[in-house]
């Protein structure tokens, strides 16, 4: 494909997803916005420009083929990868998929409770009046409701695994692809983590540590989300991995409680950097299965 | 395939119904920032929940005639004979089903969804709270009608749509006149026994069986939808072209 027509698709593609969340939010933030209130609760404002910006990816897909005349194909070479095909172990990456977050989120609560082991509180989870064990329950909990709600993360993925990531694919190799493109999913949510979003806003070095400390989070996890789009030529298995992780799936996750973390642990960056170290070795997995594929293709052609 | 399901999409009027949808979301989002009040509030979740209950229905009013009916049968030979062969034919319309399913309910929390922010907003606590819980139902009725697609299905497609309109009919006449029979002659206190207060008592007491019930539940509905697809085409593939 022309290089150059590649480029304009991509800018165009860009120019829409970011204004589409950039400006809304700014604007809030220009207007004395807040994200939570005294509580803790998220203020209907920000809930309402969260629920939208989950679907801006996609609308920016559908304008920029739109304008650019690219068409909309379900499947295929420059399609909207919005087909589901199991055959040829196909499926696994669908397993995988919906596995990966629970697995990598278990294992970063393991890891958080080794740095902090007063943060293991199994009286919040009391005050729910659920039986300790039913805590085991909520991974497979998560794992079902993301499916049924997954329309979220298909919002998001339809735009970026789906449409922008072949094109930096193409522009600058699978490697570069991967970092850049999950630079620029993690600069999307700048205005968002400005507010408070994920890392709130009392840390240290906020907002600068907050955005630097989501930019390696967004990469790792566009190389996982990369990977299993790849495998199975859909965005399917990337919406649900995107929406599980949303979700938080992880029966340690519901027996952490974050406000006994002392000293430098209390610090929201750091919490999310060490739960986050199993993702970010996965991703690095991801990251050279990409590159074997990729070489293994180039010697195939 | 993608051939097969656009076609059930033109014959539901899907163009329409994503017009109507997408027109109705614009207008809510709109009355929500323009009237800020909260009675405002309520009647926007009242439109809302109606709106909701349509899309829900929907599903069962046109499934049968425009999906699944093809009334003429020199239609489904027609249809048996392109290139896509009969299996594919039959996984289209389960696809086609769910695809459909699955944007509906997309569509209803999302809807659900900007009610509850909207009530929050204008400080009613307490319909924001009723908006979350009918949202939490929402996937419970599309579950119901996947299981009820499911189980149809297999007449509409292998006996075809007037005798499997017959059949359904006959079952459903049976099942009712055996329950008027029972009503009038059998022992009516074993219903008794059946008390949905006392289930949903069951259920906050013994909250694990309410989360596993959420949770497995879907699984088991896309089992059993599964399941339905492989017979149908299994079924269909070995029938004959009907005499016409």
């Amino acid at each position: 494909m022309n290089k150059k027509e590649t480029k304009k698709r991509l800018l165009i593609f860009l120019i829409f997803s970011f204004a589409l969340v950039w400006i809304p939010t700014i604007l809030y933030i220009a207007f004395g916005g807040q994200y939570a209130d005294e509580d803790g609760i998220l203020l209907p404002a920000i809930n309402y420009i969260l629920m939208c910006s989950m679907l801006c990816p996609t609308i920016a897909m559908v304008l920029t083929r739109k304008i650019t005349k690219e068409g909309f194909a379900i499947t295929g070479k420059g399609s909207m990868l919005l087909g589901m095909d199991f055959k040829n172990k196909k499926w696994i990456w669908f397993l995988v998929a919906l596995l990966l977050p629970v697995a990598y989120r278990e294992s970063g609560y393991a890891l958080w409770f080794a740095f902090s082991p007063q943060c293991f509180d199994t009286s919040l989870f009391a005050k729910s009046n659920l039986p300790i064990y039913a805590a085991a329950f909520v991974p497979i909990l998560c794992i079902v409701s993301s499916i049924i709600g997954s329309f979220g993360g298909l919002g998001e993925e339809a735009g970026w695994r789906g449409y922008m990531m072949p094109k930096l694919e193409e522009l600058f190799g699978i490697r570069r692809a991967v970092i850049i493109g999950g630079v620029i999913w993690g600069v999307w949510h700048y205005p968002a983590l400005y507010l408070g979003h994920n890392f709130g806003t009392d840390y240290w070095g906020a907002p600068w540590l907050g955005f630097l400390c989501f930019t390696i989070i967004t990469i790792a996890l566009n190389a996982m989300l990369t990977l299993v789009t790849k495998k199975t030529d859909s965005i399917w298995p990337a919406a649900f991995l995107h929406a599980v992780n949303n979700a938080g799936a992880s029966s340690l996750g519901v027996l952490c409680n974050f406000a006994l973390a002392k000293g430098i642990f209390a610090q929201t960056t750091v919490f999310s950097t060490i739960t986050f170290i199993p993702a970010l070795i996965l991703g690095i997995i991801a990251m050279v299965l990409l590159e074997r594929d990729a070489r293994h293709t180039t010697i195939e052609s | 395939m993608v051939g097969l399901m656009y076609k059930d999409f033109v014959a539901i009027g899907g163009k329409y119904l994503v017009c109507a949808m997408t027109a109705f979301l614009v207008i809510m989002t709109a009355c929500s920032f323009l009237f800020t009040n909260p009675t405002t509030a309520l009647v926007l979740a009242l439109i809302a929940l109606t709106f909701v209950s349509i899309l829900i229905i929907w599903p069962i009013v046109i499934t049968e005639a425009r999906i699944l009916g093809h009334d003429a049968k020199k239609k489904q030979n027609f249809t048996y004979s392109l290139p896509t062969g009969k299996k594919k034919f039959v996984a289209a319309k389960y696809l086609f089903f769910l695809i459909m399913e699955y944007g509906i309910l997309s569509y209803t929390i999302l809807l659900m969804q900007l009610a509850q922010i909207n009530a929050q907003a204008v400080g009613t606590e307490d319909l924001s709270s009723k908006m979350t819980a009918v949202s939490s139902f929402l996937p419970l009725f599309i579950g119901i009608y996947l299981l009820n697609f499911a189980l149809e299905t297999p007449f509409f497609l292998v006996l075809g749509y007037k005798t499997g309109t017959s059949v359904k009919t006959v079952l459903l006449v049976a099942a009712m006149f055996a329950l008027v029979v029972f009503m009038l002659f059998g022992d009516a206190s074993v219903l008794n026994q059946f008390d949905l207060y006392e289930f949903t008592q069951y259920l906050k007491d013994h909250p694990v069986v309410a989360i596993l019930l959420e949770a497995v539940a879907p699984v088991v509905s896309g089992g059993l939808y599964y399941l339905s697809y492989r017979v149908t085409a299994y079924l269909v593939q070995r029938r004959e072209m009907r005499d016409e």
